[in-house]
């Protein structure tokens, strides 16, 4: 080799590299600025998989779908009322089987070609002719035994093979997307497979936004639909930014990087400094105890319900969770048919009245079992850690005389395990994923749907309620009858309902064009 | 003609590698209790929704089957479709890859400096200054947590000072090079675009600082080491007898011969870094492999498993014949 006189150019070397490290300091600091932007930012750390609406389960994916494109109906949780999106109005037959929809004169798709009956169809049967499609299950069954017909251009009719009062109300949901066909067939051909796969990473949609550019993991951004036909998009873009961790979302937050921040914690919104909008959320999602009747002695009712009453509530909510979440006595939440706000009151802490009713069932000296959670899995929303809260519930049952071991499983281990009724109890949450009470309600009480296989929890008068209510599409009538099956349910219910999280979004001043909803997080205008 | 040898022979070794560790990640992943169509159908959904995504996943076949699937699959370069995502495993594996390695490499870069600087001072000033500082910052390197460190960079350097960006690859409203090769530095180099390089850069700024303080502890110790070793030998007396300048002495004669266990423990951080600093891509929302990783394994992600292990075994293999070529430059006498 060469011999090379000494650390001259070494030490050039060094000189240039600190200064092209000076160079990418240029970057001064950004104010937050007050007025609407044009371009909205918003930091999540959800996830967004796919871009085919009835594929789609991240949480990400849903809510930027979900103002992407449209859906016949909508659901106003404000109000707890459908409204029309594609379509202004609709006839139900006598017989609760026949829908007639009429589409909006005057709804176009993003590339400004009307919104028709056929779309509808194509929408729909796709889904249909889909059953790994993992939200198909939303509308699936219903329209697997359906007939489907275009009566005219904007005229759609769906004669269902029985009534049944959720099926309005599912096609709000995001697997009711109304995709446009001709653009599927221009980009894809016929072939279902080709089709799938365009969908997989493109949109035809007729929402305020429509995707302009994805890169998974990183971002994806919206541009404003010049031809939205309801209305003026607010913002020429909307980049939703894949940022994971919280803190990284309140700092780009503070410096004006981004103007939404999904997911900080309680204690990140008291540290922020300066002028933020913060908003409460509303999460459907309802904490509880599962608790599985094979493994004695939970078959027996005054078990479980000694454990009902030997819940510290207010200490976990207003000690643990910093009062963000709400007691819950049942699986409806606020917002739909059938909620029940007295079930909240039916148990509160009271350790000596648990004791008792363990003694009356021969229990006094306690037993033990195995309380199973998701590892590393936290509150949704709120960032308090499940060890913390099964911890906390260990230490409250000590209290009355159970012993409680608890086991952190991850999710794949501990949900096929659930399913197959193996887990004695575990630490759950559950949310609807549309805006009916029928699908959370089943799955906490019909024995048919299989959920409640999974605490070999088997009462007939609810699940003959449940099955009642299904086809009533009288609301006032079902929402007595959910709420009968609500109390039946608190009363021997395997179930210790706990709290629904109370969710915090922060803007930055001046964002509007935003709200946030319930199931498909925002709705932007 | 050595080298062009030992490449050879090294590749050749990578195929029952290869074969051994998909063998032994496939046999794992069936010993686990747990059913990824379950998983991935969520809690909503019905045992006829499970029962079709597990036939189109071909989970309904025995083990051997699956498994001669898969490779019969490979050997055409078909890496699979990822349960979770429902994409090709290979277009993601090429999506994220360069970002490991990108910030791998810078990683290391910063790592080697530093430590390397360190360790030299460390040695030639022994027991004064430089040595008790080298060993404190060592020490502080093996034992700071990954994750406090970022954060603290982020803190200082992003939301105080504002100097550098706080997470991501790139700033969307740069222009960005055509991915010739998935690298951004690399590619705004090819392609003249300075203000994409600028932007590059500045964003793996605090990543690869995090990265590389870390790794120069453990470079740091082992080139102080090495160098006090080399330093005490005879020729190196015989050079300064010489008359030769100190820098000379030193650069020269010692740095150079003690190098060689530098190299090797920074070959072993480089592939610690490749297999993805799943931490710091965390903090900095690092599009990389890492992330990829520990998702695919939460969700028992079977092909995207499978890949990502692949692609960590040959990134190892790789790796490991970069250090041995160097050695041959390093030390001549090695070639013989």
């Amino acid at each position: 080799m060469q011999q090379r006189s000494s650390s001259r150019p070494r030490l050039a070397l060094a000189v240039v590299a600190a200064a092209a490290l000076g160079l990418t300091a240029c970057t001064a600091p950004q104010p937050v600025k007050p007025q609407t932007p044009t371009t909205l930012t918003i930091g999540w750390a959800a996830d967004l998989l796919t871009l085919d609406p009835p594929n789609e389960s991240g949480t990400a994916g849903i809510a930027v779908l979900h103002n992407v494109y449209e859906t016949l109906v909508s659901y106003d949780f404000a109000s707890g009322t459908l409204k029309g999106e594609l379509a202004t109005k609709w006839e139900i037959s006598d017989d609760g089987r026949t829908y007639t929809f009429h589409l909006a004169e005057d709804a176009v798709f993003a590339n400004g070609k009307p919104v028709t009956a056929d779309d509808v169809l194509f929408s729909f049967q796709r889904v249909v002719d889909w059953p790994e499609a993992i939200q198909g299950g939303q509308i699936r069954p219903a329209l697997a035994e359906a007939t489907l017909t275009a009566l005219d251009d904007k005229t759609v009719q769906i004669t269902l093979a029985a009534p049944s009062a959720s099926f309005l109300p599912s096609l709000a949901g995001t697997a009711a997307s109304i995709i446009s066909k001709a653009q599927v067939v221009e980009a894809a051909g016929e072939n279902v497979e080709a089709q799938r796969a365009w969908l997989n990473e493109n949109t035809a949609g007729s929402g305020p936004y429509q995707v302009t550019e994805w890169v998974p993991n990183s971002y994806i951004t919206l541009g404003a639909n010049k031809n939205w036909w309801a209305g003026t998009p607010t913002y020429e873009s909307v980049e939703v930014r894949s940022i994971q961790e919280s803190s990284q979302q309140q700092a780009a937050l503070q410096r004006g990087d981004i103007n939404v921040a999904m997911d900080l914690l309680p204690q990140q919104v008291k540290s922020l400094t300066g002028d933020f909008n913060v908003l409460e959320g509303i999460d459907l999602s309802t904490y509880y105890l599962a608790l599985n009747l094979a493994f004695p002695p939970f078959e027996v009712p005054q078990v479980r319900e000694a454990i009902k009453w030997a819940i510290d509530y207010d200490n976990i909510i207003n000690g643990l969770l910093a009062g963000k979440a709400k007691r819950a006595g049942g699986v409806v939440a606020e917002g739909l048919p059938g909620f029940d706000a007295s079930l909240a009151d039916d148990y509160s802490y009271d350790p000596e009245k648990a004791k008792k009713l363990l003694q009356e069932a021969g229990y006094a000296n306690g037993f033990s079992f195995d309380l199973y959670y998701v590892t590393g899995d936290s509150v949704r929303g709120l960032g308090v850690p499940l060890s913390t809260l099964a911890e906390k519930i260990q230490a409250d049952l000590a209290d009355i005389g159970i012993t409680v071991n608890v086991v952190a499983q991850d999710l794949s281990t501990l949900f096929t395990s659930y399913r197959a009724a193996k887990l004695p109890a575990l630490i759950w949450y559950f949310g609807s994923t549309i805006p009916d009470p029928d699908q959370i309600v089943s799955a906490h009480g019909d024995w048919n749907t299989q959920a409640t296989t999974r605490v070999t929890f088997n009462d007939p008068t609810i699940t003959e309620k449940i099955l009642q209510a299904r086809v009533l599409t009288n609301t006032d009538e079902r929402a007595a009858i959910y709420k009968e099956v609500g109390e039946r349910l608190s009363e021997i219910g395997p179930y210790v309902f706990m709290f629904r999280p109370i969710p915090t979004v922060v803007t930055t001043p001046g964002v509007t064009g935003f709200t946030l909803t319930p199931i498909w997080s925002f709705n932007l205008s | 003609m050595v080298v062009a040898q030992m490449v050879l022979r090294r590749v050749l070794l990578m195929i029952p590698i290869l074969f051994g560790v998909t063998l032994v990640t496939f046999l794992l992943t069936q010993v686990i209790p747990s059913d990824p169509a379950v998983a991935l159908a969520g809690d909503t959904a019905t045992d006829e929704q499970i029962e079709a995504i597990r036939k189109r996943l071909g989970l309904d076949q025995p083990i051997w089957v699956q498994y001669i699937n898969y490779l019969g699959r490979l050997l055409s370069g078909d890496l699979g479709t990822s349960i979770y995502t429902r994409r090709p495993v290979a277009g993601e594996i090429a999506l994220y890859l360069p970002a490991t390695i990108e910030l791998a490499t810078a990683g290391i870069i910063v790592a080697f400096v530093i430590g390397c600087t360190l360790g030299v001072l460390a040695a030639v000033y022994r027991g004064r200054f430089f040595d008790h500082f080298g060993r404190l910052f060592a020490i502080f390197g093996a034992s700071m947590p990954v994750f406090w460190l970022g954060l603290l960079l982020v803190l200082v350097f992003y939301t105080i000072l504002g100097w550098f960006p706080g997470g991501g690859r790139f700033d969307r409203s740069v222009p960005q090079p055509w991915p010739w090769t998935g690298f951004l530095v690399l590619d705004s180099i090819l392609q003249l675009n300075g203000p994409a390089l600028v932007d590059a850069l500045a964003h793996l700024a605090l990543p690869a600082i995090t990265l590389g303080i870390m790794g120069a502890g453990s470079i740091a110790r082992v080139t102080r080491a090495s160098m006090l070793e080399v330093l005490s030998q005879e020729y190196i007396r015989a050079a300064k007898a010489k008359g030769l300048t100190r820098r000379r002495v030193l650069v020269v004669h010692g740095v150079r011969n003690a190098l060689l266990p530098t190299v090797t423990i920074a070959g072993l951080v480089y592939g610690s870094l490749l297999g993805g600093a799943v931490l710091t891509e965390s903090i900095f929302s690092w599009p990389g492999l890492g992330r990829y990783a520990v998702d695919a394994m939460f969700r028992q992600d079977f092909p995207a498993l499978m890949a990502v292990v692949m692609v960590i075994a040959i990134a190892y293999a790789v790796v490991n014949l970069i250090v041995d070529i160097a050695y041959l430059f390093l030390n001549p006498t090695i070639r013989r």
